[in-house]
């Protein structure tokens, strides 16, 4: 169930709306972690993600006047985080990692179950996969969205965005059990 | 631990993990974004600037021709009315009539004097300019003059009653003619008709009332020559402001964009300043479109082979292809100066200008292809961009127009093949792009015909 706005939240947007810098700071500092939170997953590195945070936070205030407060505003953030992250990935061509198994084995060697897996372990984990796969696979995972959606998105099909994902599952399964066979030999 | 598991495990961590991410930079970013955000409050700043100075200068344009236009032609009816006055009743005979009513037998009366005095006319004429000057520089003057006077009830009787002339009303108005006429051409020029009037009734008793009724119907006399000067600086000005409306068929051209057919409408108004010289502007509506295509990528071809090798999965985010279709309506002022081939006929002309606007409606639709797999060789995707009245765009298009008019009964068929090039990028993407293609215009009243 989303959260809808309360009415500090809605006051906050209403004044951000009318271009008051205080509130907009505010609103900015406030809702900064959770768009961050969607950013790091969709970008290469911390600075990358800051951008698109950032631009992201400028297209809002300038379209924040067109808001319906009637919907929640966590989800549309969500949104317009994610498309601007999406949007810098399609003109910029500037990623992939470098990153092993065996690193990410280096990296994860604390982490002794996967519910454990803190969010930098998770942001390496995602690395090693394919950019389009990890794309797919956070945006029908995590965020929720249909293949359709994806599809459309990312200017892909349907079925494509099935198997892209599949592969980045199949992929993660691969890794994880690769780490959690190697925590079990530890333990041991 | 099943597949299932595993999958469902991470994904609810990742959850769990983002939803509740925290980041202590927050100030950081703040300041980062402080660096974009104020530089965009003063570019949106400049651009209202940008587009109140655009407006301002389209509103002194305006202002600053179309007063001069009046003037000039006040200045030429005035040396117009240098001619005798029997000239100018002549050239209006219907608003002499019309307008003189019940006192035409006094015209008529003044008509004969003039006619027995030729060089009557000649002084007067001198005096009717001088009178027609301060008409035009004292308007309410006229006004004053128009007030209903007792001669006009009843001619007859200033003619040959005395007791009329002691009318107090009628003292007004010579009074007012004395002060309008200068002295010394005040004796020359009542003394003849006097004289003449004084044979005619055979009356010399009263000599000064006489002098008096001539005045007065000399004022009347006048008074309906300024009628009808009136009535010429209106006729006259009205033609030197002339509207149209009009539509326009053309061809929009840009460089890498299929030609695109489209058509546009407005109202323009020609403003005359000189014999052969006029200025034009108006607004129009217009459609623009053009449509781009290319067939590459857009990355470099080694680094498209690169990752095409080993990330197939990277590369099918680049696009194979990409279509733009934009669509641009834009409401144009143009400010044209237009040149007449012949002002007497006043059918040809050229004119040449700026136009100055805004887009009341931006739309930049692009379409990506792309080549997903050998099965799914190519799919679509479109990214719309919409924007209405963003930017003001001042004197970035030249006008270039050659015009033909035909007489349409009193109005007036204008062909005019135009063309439009463009000086700066415009619109949210700076396109440059021009047009070119026929207007055809539709003049109420007879423009640009000198009479």
């Amino acid at each position: 169930m989303p959260r809808q706005p309360d009415s500090t939240e809605e006051e906050l947007i209403r004044q951000c709306a009318t271009g008051d810098l205080k509130c907009q700071e505010i609103l900015y500092k406030k809702f900064y972690g959770f768009a961050m939170g969607i950013s790091a997953r969709y970008s290469l590195n911390r600075e990358d993600a800051l951008e698109v945070v950032n631009d992201a936070f400028i297209k809002l205030f300038h379209t924040l006047h067109t808001y319906d407060q009637e919907r929640p505003f966590r989800p549309w953030l969500s949104t317009l985080v994610i498309h601007t992250a999406i949007d810098r990935r399609r003109r910029e061509l500037k990623y992939q990692s470098d990153l092993q198994p065996g690193q990410a084995l280096m990296l994860m060697s604390s982490s002794d179950t996967i519910g454990h897996l803190q969010a930098a372990e998770i942001l390496e984990l995602l690395k090693l996969l394919p950019l389009l796969q990890a794309t797919v696979f956070n945006l029908y995972e995590v965020d929720g969205y249909s293949h359709d959606e994806i599809g459309q998105l990312l200017g892909i099909a349907a079925s494509s965005s099935r198997v892209y994902l599949t592969r980045a599952k199949e992929k993660l399964r691969k890794i994880l059990s690769i780490i959690m066979h190697h925590e079990r030999r530890s333990v041991r | 631990m099943s597949d299932d598991q595993l999958d469902d495990g991470f994904r609810d961590r990742v959850k769990e993990v983002f939803e509740n991410y925290e980041d202590d930079s927050a100030d950081e970013g703040w300041l980062l974004l402080r660096e974009k955000y104020p530089a965009r409050e003063q570019h949106d700043r400049a651009i209202f600037w940008w587009r109140f100075a655009g407006v301002a200068a389209c509103l002194a344009l305006l202002l600053f021709f179309y007063p001069a236009g009046r003037n000039k032609v006040v200045r030429r009816l005035t040396r117009t009315s240098g001619n005798s006055v029997k000239q100018i009743v002549a050239q209006q005979p219907m608003v002499s009539h019309a307008k003189a009513g019940s006192h035409a037998p006094i015209i008529q009366a003044a008509k004969q004097i003039v006619a027995q005095q030729p060089m009557a006319s000649h002084i007067k004429a001198g005096s009717h300019a001088h009178i027609s000057q301060q008409v035009q520089q004292q308007p309410q003057y006229v006004v004053s003059q128009s007030t209903p006077v007792p001669a006009k009830t009843n001619p007859q009787v200033v003619l040959n009653n005395p007791p009329v002339v002691n009318n107090p009303s009628a003292a007004v108005i010579i009074k007012n003619n004395q002060a309008l006429l200068p002295k010394d051409s005040n004796a020359t020029i009542y003394q003849s008709p006097v004289t003449a009037l004084n044979n005619k009734t055979a009356d010399t008793s009263h000599k000064k009332p006489e002098v008096t009724v001539s005045k007065s119907m000399l004022a009347l006399f006048d008074k309906d020559v300024q009628t009808g000067n009136n009535k010429i600086v209106q006729k006259q000005a009205a033609n030197n402001v002339v509207f149209g409306v009009y539509t326009a068929s053309y061809v929009n051209y840009a460089k890498g964009s299929k030609a695109q057919f489209n058509n546009g409408g407005g109202l323009s108004v020609d403003i005359r300043i000189s014999d052969r010289l006029s200025i034009n502007t108006g607004i129009l509506v217009a459609q623009n479109s053009l449509a781009y295509s290319g067939s590459t990528s857009g990355y470099p071809a080694p680094a498209e082979a690169f990752y095409s090798t080993n990330f197939p999965g990277l590369s099918n985010l680049a696009p194979s292809s990409s279509n733009q279709a934009v669509s641009l309506v834009n409401l144009d002022v143009p400010v044209n100066l237009t040149y007449q081939f012949n002002p007497q006929k006043g059918n040809t002309y050229f004119s040449a200008g700026l136009s100055s606007g805004t887009f009341i409606n931006e739309s930049y639709v692009t379409t990506y292809n792309y080549n997903v797999s050998q099965n799914n060789p190519e799919q679509l995707s479109q990214d719309d961009h919409h924007k209405s009245f963003d930017d003001f765009y001042f004197g970035q298009m030249l006008n270039l127009a050659f015009g033909v008019g035909y007489p349409l009964g009193k109005n007036k068929l204008v062909i005019e093949p135009f063309f439009k090039y463009p000086l700066g990028g415009l619109g949210d993407q700076h396109i440059l792009f021009g047009s070119g293609g026929l207007n055809l215009k539709f003049n109420f009243g007879p423009s640009g015909i000198r009479k």
